[in-house]
């Protein structure tokens, strides 16, 4: 049997990364992503990727990953400060696989409660575009 | 039903088919081509100038079959796709247009944005209900409203908020 190393706590200031795979989730108004991005269906979480440890291409690689998975066109990634998503009562839940991953849990059943959680998280989020990718406006 | 038809497909031969040979499928089919005259209309134009329904078209079209996120995503379904119509033409001439998105539950968005803490989006759900959540500097407002023919006022009131200098 071997043992599982525990997975590090979740700080207030430790950023993470949601992965933004469909251009209609990015404003053409202003480079910021929509409270859409967050809506989480139809588990009742939000896949985001710790940056904890992570290069720059080590969290792309990831992200690739995730889009090549899908399959789905890797358009950047919206980080956010664990903070953001702490104040509004939701927990961060590291999981062992894949690497660095975590669930953002504790959402409320109810659509428009969700809305407006996404729509907090979406203001304070930033909205890194993957500028190597031909499909990035 | 799935939305399997591309834009140029959706102005040329209308949203809904039917290979059905019954009065509901004659009916069906008039209100069908009655919908597109009246999209092509100079009604209409108001709501083409800013691409907001091409857009609505398109996302409709992007996430119209199950699993469309990889991730377990609802179908955007003919019927939510009318409900958004529908309140996108309901919308008072001279208000200003929204940005169309989708959600992984099926629902269909119209965003009006002027920053990041002044923004207002609504879902619209296959029911014709409209989930809205809107940040208005320090204050918010989020409920549930249902949609019959008329924009509700809160909705409106919400509009003008967020857009209002």
């Amino acid at each position: 049997m071997t043992d599982i190393p525990a997975l590090p706590p979740v700080s207030e200031d430790e950023w993470m990364a949601r992965f933004i795979l469909f251009r209609h989730w990015i404003r053409k108004s202003d480079p910021r992503v929509r409270p859409d991005a967050f809506i989480p269906h139809p588990y009742p979480d939000l896949s985001v990727t710790r940056h904890m440890d992570l290069s720059e291409a080590e969290l792309w690689q990831i992200g690739q990953a995730i889009a090549d998975k899908r399959p789905a066109t890797l358009y950047g990634r919206a980080d956010l400060q664990a903070i953001s998503v702490i104040k509004k009562s939701l927990h961060i839940v590291p999981t062992p696989e894949p690497k660095n991953h975590a669930n953002i849990t504790g959402w409320p059943a109810d659509k428009p409660s969700q809305k407006i959680i996404a729509q907090e998280i979406a203001a304070e989020a930033r909205f890194i575009p993957k500028l190597d990718s031909s499909s990035v406006r | 039903m799935n939305l399997a038809m591309t834009s140029a497909e959706f102005y040329k031969y209308g949203f809904m088919t039917t290979g059905g040979a019954s009065d509901t499928a004659y009916f069906i089919a008039d209100q069908a081509q009655k919908g597109r005259g009246h999209l092509q209309s100079p009604h209409s134009l108001g709501l083409g100038a800013n691409g907001v329904l091409e857009d609505l078209i398109k996302v409709a079209e992007e996430c119209s079959s199950a699993d469309w996120d990889g991730y377990g995503a609802a179908p955007v379904t003919n019927e939510t796709f009318w409900q958004a119509y529908h309140f996108l033409r309901a919308l008072p001439f001279g208000f200003p247009t929204p940005s169309a998105g989708a959600e992984p539950d099926g629902h269909l968005t119209f965003e009006w944005h002027r920053s990041a803490r002044r923004t207002l989006s609504v879902s619209v759900s296959s029911e014709g209900d409209l989930h809205y959540a809107a940040l208005l500097g320090a204050s918010k407002a989020y409920g549930t409203e249902p949609f019959s023919e008329v924009v509700p006022e809160i909705i409106l009131d919400l509009i003008n908020r967020v857009c209002s200098i």
